[in-house]
């Protein structure tokens, strides 16, 4: 009954907000549509009027904004505008207000001010050569302070420096490309329950609040792409990916608190985690590519480490059992593609995975059982609707050779669903979005919209709701971490 | 037949293009929306463009685009990249526009922040084009033979240039859904071939746009104009305008066939 309501409750938020969104575009207010009209004869008079007027305003406005156009102004040569050597990134700023009361496991364990964080993103991109190029980016974020002991203490502030984009692109001829160092590569077709997208791990460390380009953590790899005839190849060489990256302790998605719960009870209490090395730090991916009138086509291969961590031991002590989480190593088989027709473009993947393993009944049971699988993911976005795309996804998980000791069943399927607007030439976005868990009634349920005055300047505020029914869903201890969010960035 | 891509935007958009010779006023509107068509407009070239966006309060926000472009025997490529400012940096658009009717065109567009080349649907493009009162559909062309035309008016002046008025209506439903237009009025230059004004009722909030050629000129042998603009208005009060600004072209210059990649898009220019 719980279940029904919250989704009920979550699916009705859903589809009102599609309702609203379809409303307020499609309900217009008639026009005349004269085509004649002396009224657009003078619009068309005065604004030509003031045209050389703004135009010589905008030059002005353009010079104090970007030096290259102080090139354009000065009608260089056309390789020199050309000029790769350039600076940019964007300042975030971000506070997140936590709106019930999580367990008094969590740090914040009322509704309160979860966090302020200031993100500082800087990249660098450079030529060296016509066939060298780099580029450097980092990213500072300064914590201003957290939850603790019933209060917000800003003297627990703290800053973390990352290193993100940092690599040499060389171009022995014009059609292979070399990318050498820490890099993201992005590849697949579905955005939520993406299968053969594994090359990045990922941020798991507050699911849902923030958006995927956020998400994805950069990799040290060799990436080498070349074509043959029509069809494209790409290798990449990774070391040394490590996981998903997962909450800290006592934080808002503390990755212990179903065992301190005892909602994955192994016996023993307290709990300490450790993280394994890999046995293998080397991954090796490769993709075939072929793009033809209307849809791309690729087949994946790849020999990696599974970026979700499993738990593979347990080492008991005398005041407390450590529990060791560490890497399968498993090799994928896939494909995915896309095609365009008309308003709709259909996204599919399909992968056979060996090597992962599988939690028994009992989790203590270690280690848990290897069992190849087979995933089938489709999608599509379709943007037939004024400035609306509406975008689904499923995922299909079925373990083969299935027996009945597993935690997890033998099949197990995921949904994903999304509703982009667009509007005010591109000044205002909302974005709404619902994602079910790969077999289990956990949902994330988020509504953002956000806001552009002016150049490089985005507000923005997020809703993220987390539902979960069965004390085996994985959102079940973190249900009441409902947040709302409000940033600003500023561009540059 | 397709008129083709962002590069030659100055001289392709809404059928801007005319030879000068063969037609008489009697000439039908198909027949001058032919010759707009058939209009020689260079095999190459490289721009730069600024596009500058204002809204109803005189805000502006302003683009700095790259576009290289070629056309092919079956095809017109071209691909855009945004050079600032910072929150559109690194954002590129591909299209591939092909002359068979059969085949629907082909798009990409690179966003940085994901740094993933998605494809966009193939009607998709009633949309606008990175916030600008143009569509992606104004930026890649339109087919000829996907409107009927009308000549509505002989003779008409428009900045001291005796002009054809055209009426063009899409054909069928599918039309209307790719490119936005439920009707349009263009007004043709007779000397040059060029559509220098054009007023477009779109289905989107059954709005009128508004769009204007100014300083056309001869370069390389091709006539261009340096800037475009589409005013965006509703209830016949302007809502919104983008100005597109030539600052460089070069026709018929060396665009290599591999810069038309997605991996291109990633790796930028």
């Amino acid at each position: 009954m719980v279940f029904n309501y919250k989704l009920r409750k979550t699916y009705t938020f859903f589809y009102i907000l599609i309702f609203v969104l379809y409303s307020s575009i499609s309900v217009s207010q008639e026009d005349n549509f004269d085509l004649d009209s002396e009224d657009f004869d003078l619009l068309e008079d005065t604004s030509f009027d003031q045209l050389e007027l703004e135009l010589a305003n905008t030059d002005n406005l353009a010079l104090e904004v970007s030096s290259e156009i102080s090139g354009l102004e000065k009608n260089e040569e056309m390789e020199n505008l050309n000029s790769l050597d350039s600076f940019s990134g964007n300042i975030i700023q971000k506070f997140t207000y936590g709106l019930n009361s999580p367990s008094i496991n969590f740090s914040r364990n009322k509704s309160a001010l979860e966090r302020i964080e200031t993100i500082f993103n800087f990249n660098y991109k450079g030529e060296y050569s016509p066939q060298l190029n780099y580029k450097i980016g980092s990213n500072l974020l300064f914590s201003w302070g957290k939850w603790k002991n019933n209060k917000f203490q800003t003297d627990e502030n703290s800053s973390t420096f990352k290193i993100k984009d940092f690599y040499l692109d060389y171009y022995p001829s014009d059609l292979i490309w070399l990318r050498l160092g820490n890099q993201i590569i992005a590849r697949g077709q579905l955005d939520n329950l993406s299968i053969t997208d594994t090359i990045n791990p990922r941020d798991l460390s507050v699911p849902g609040q923030g958006e995927l380009s956020e998400f994805r953590q950069h990799v040290p790899a060799i990436l080498l792409n070349f074509p043959i005839s029509d069809i494209k190849i790409e290798l990449a060489l990774v070391g040394e990916a490590g996981g998903n990256l997962l909450s800290e302790k006592g934080d808002s998605f503390d990755p212990t608190i179903p065992f301190v719960q005892n909602l994955v009870n192994i016996g023993g209490n307290p709990y300490t985690v450790n993280y394994l090395n890999p046995s293998n730090e080397l991954e090796f991916f490769a993709s075939i590519n072929y793009s033809f009138n209307g849809g791309d086509i690729s087949l994946v291969f790849s020999d990696e480490n599974l970026n979700q961590r499993s738990l593979k031991n347990i080492v008991s002590k005398s005041l407390s059992s450590q529990l060791d989480f560490g890497f399968d190593r498993v090799q994928m088989v896939g494909l995915n593609g896309n095609l365009a027709r008309g308003d709709f473009l259909l996204k599919y993947e399909a992968a056979n995975i060996t090597g992962a393993s599988f939690l028994k009944m009992n989790p203590a049971d270690l280690p848990g059982s290897k069992k190849n699988q087979n995933v089938l993911g489709f999608g599509f976005d379709y943007s037939g609707v004024n400035n609306l795309t509406l975008a689904y996804e499923t995922n299909l998980r079925s373990i083969l050779n299935h027996t009945n000791d597993l935690i997890v069943s033998k099949s197990s399927i995921g949904h994903a669903l999304q509703a982009r607007w667009t509007g005010i030439n591109d000044t205002i976005n909302i974005n709404a979005n619902l994602n079910r868990f790969e077999g289990e009634k956990s949902t994330i349920a988020s509504l953002v919209t956000s806001y552009k005055p002016r150049d490089g300047l985005t507000l923005s505020a997020r809703y993220v709701q987390y539902d979960a029914v069965e004390t085996t869903d994985t959102l079940y201890p973190y249900k009441k971490q409902d947040v709302i969010m409000l940033a600003s960035e500023y561009s540059f | 037949m397709i008129i083709t891509n962002f590069a030659k935007l100055s001289v392709f958009i809404f059928l801007l293009i005319f030879s000068l010779t063969g037609i008489s006023y009697g000439s039908s509107a198909l027949e001058i929306m032919t010759k707009v068509d058939a209009r020689y407009t260079g095999d190459s070239a490289i721009s730069d463009w600024r596009m500058i966006l204002i809204d109803k309060k005189n805000r502006k926000r302003i683009r700095e685009i790259e576009i290289f472009s070629k056309e092919y025997k079956d095809v017109d490529k071209s691909i855009s990249f945004f050079k600032s400012p910072g929150d559109v940096k690194g954002t590129s658009y591909m299209s591939y526009n092909w002359e068979s009717t059969s085949k629907e065109d082909d798009s990409w567009l690179y966003l940085p922040a994901l740094q993933k080349v998605n494809r966009i649907a193939s009607t998709d493009r009633s949309g606008s084009f990175m916030g600008s009162d143009f569509t992606y559909s104004d930026i890649d062309g339109f087919e000829l033979e996907d409107f009927n035309y009308k000549l509505v008016k002989e003779n008409d002046v428009v900045d001291g240039k005796d002009c054809w008025v055209i009426e063009s209506t899409p054909k069928n439903k599918k039309v209307i859904s790719k490119t936005g237009y439920l009707k349009s009025i263009q007004w043709v230059r007779k000397d040059i071939y060029f559509v220098i004004k054009n007023r477009i009722l779109v289905k989107k909030g059954k709005k009128v746009k508004l769009f204007a050629a100014k300083d056309i000129q001869k370069i390389d042998g091709v006539w261009t104009a340096k800037i475009l603009q589409m005013i965006t208005t509703k209830n016949k009060k302007l809502v919104h305008k983008s100005i597109f600004q030539l600052k460089n072209v070069k026709y018929n210059t060396n665009v290599e066939d591999s810069i038309f990649e997605t991996e291109v898009m990633q790796r930028g220019l």
